[in-house]
């Protein structure tokens, strides 16, 4: 194939990513468990980038995680969805960036379900007006905020203090990255690369100096699944799932895992524990397990934010023996520290610490 | 918090929230178990949580 015909054909797998004033959502899971991940994005969009980016106090939840569980009927979420569009009418914005891979795969499904069903979002306009007197436009833009740093991608690393390269051998590290069933197999057009080639996080990688790591099952599922874990009885087959994941990718050495979903992360990172728990078994290498990163903590490791206020240490695996590789300083004294030096308690069994 | 209970109400949410407390209500009576209105301590919750009757097939 000529190299044209190739440009032409990468050139619809690419999505339109708006560049100024976002509409910013945020994530439940991310919030809770990811907070400095958050902030750096906020931090880096607004104050090194110069960006406009809106957070509305009275946006909620999207109802995804209740939706997927078979408890909140698509009428309701598809109305909940439309008051944070109406949110953002409301505010003056038409870009809207949303900080979950769950409530990116809900916004998608909502938008594809009234294109081709025109009544129901006729339906939606009415229940919302009903409940709440509000009025809504469709987003003309609408991105992951990982879309977001992809696009920026290179930003960062003309602005990196640390790049992805083991400062001891001199080669690249290795990267694998998930990036989440909801964020390009439901609607491909929605991702980066689409479902076949999604380059959303490979990208970033990439641009990092890291070497991505391509195995057999780097498509599958991280193990959460919805209703395979909500029902307490179901978590060994999420667990299941996420150890068929890291038995597949063990052989290639990774140092870390770098993940698009909040939900993702937490299941790739907490399940680790738990196979080390039940088991006794570990997928890194030396006796450690992998660290899990999302690509707001690996942007920040990159441009040398400190560790300690990207979040790092609230993981389950300890993100040390990668900050070593790549050469990061860092205070193990400051880990559990406040603001203002007061010492928090330190968890117990953290692994990699 | 009041517009998401609105969106709920208008929508069918609560409707499908009542409706799973009537069913569950019965189903517990049916299997003699204990059940509660509010929170989650009751024997039908534990085991529509927690029960697996191994007998699952692939």
């Amino acid at each position: 194939m000529n190299p044209e015909g190739k440009q032409r054909i990468w050139s619809e797998y690419q999505k339109d990513i708006a560049d100024d004033h976002f509409f910013y959502v945020r994530s439940c899971i991310r919030q809770s468990f990811f907070p400095g991940s958050e902030q750096f994005f906020l931090h880096f969009m607004r104050n090194v980038l110069g960006k406009d980016v809106f957070e509305n106090p009275s946006h909620t939840t999207c109802t995804g995680i209740g939706y997927h569980g078979d408890i909140v009927p698509l009428p309701t979420i598809m109305t909940v969805v439309a008051r944070h569009f109406a949110l953002m009418k409301e505010s003056g914005y038409k870009n809207i960036a949303i900080s979950c891979v769950t409530s990116f795969g809900i916004y998608t499904e909502i938008l594809e379900t009234w294109k081709h069903f025109p009544l129901e979002l006729e339906k939606t306009r009415e229940y919302l007006y009903k409940a709440t007197r509000r009025e809504f436009d469709i987003p003309e833009n609408m991105a992951h905020t990982s879309d977001i740093i992809y696009k920026f991608r290179n930003d960062i690393a003309e602005r990196a203090k640390y790049r992805l390269i083991n400062r001891n051998t001199g080669k690249p590290l290795n990267v694998v990255e998930h990036i989440g069933c909801h964020y390009a197999k439901m609607f491909p057009k929605s991702g980066v690369g689409g479902a076949e080639f999604p380059h959303v996080l490979s990208g970033m990688a990439e641009s990092w100096g890291g070497n991505v790591i391509d195995y057999p099952e780097r498509r599958h599922c991280c193990g959460f699944g919805f209703r395979q874990y909500l029902v307490k009885a179901n978590r060994g087959y999420s667990l299941s799932n996420t150890v068929k994941k890291f038995n597949s990718m063990q052989p290639y050495k990774p140092d870390l895992v770098l993940t698009n979903c909040p939900g993702c992360n937490m299941f790739m990172d907490k399940w680790q524990y738990t196979m080390r728990e039940m088991e006794g078994t570990v997928y890194g290498e030396n006796g450690e397990s992998i660290p899990v990163l999302t690509y707001e903590e690996l942007a920040g490791l990159v441009m040398g934010y400190n560790p300690w206020d990207l979040g790092l240490q609230y993981h389950m695996v300890q993100s040390e023996p990668l900050m070593r590789k790549m050469g990061v300083a860092f205070d193990e004294n400051d880990k559990f520290r406040t603001k203002d030096g007061r010492q928090m308690p330190v968890p117990e069994k953290l692994i990699n610490a | 918090v009041e517009e998401l209970k609105k969106i709920f109400e208008v929508t069918g949410g609560t409707d499908l929230f009542n409706t799973i407390e009537r069913f569950s209500k019965e189903k517990a009576e049916e299997m003699g178990l204990q059940f509660s209105d509010k929170g989650i301590d009751n024997e039908y919750f534990a085991e529509v949580f927690t029960a697996n009757n191994k007998n699952h097939t692939l």
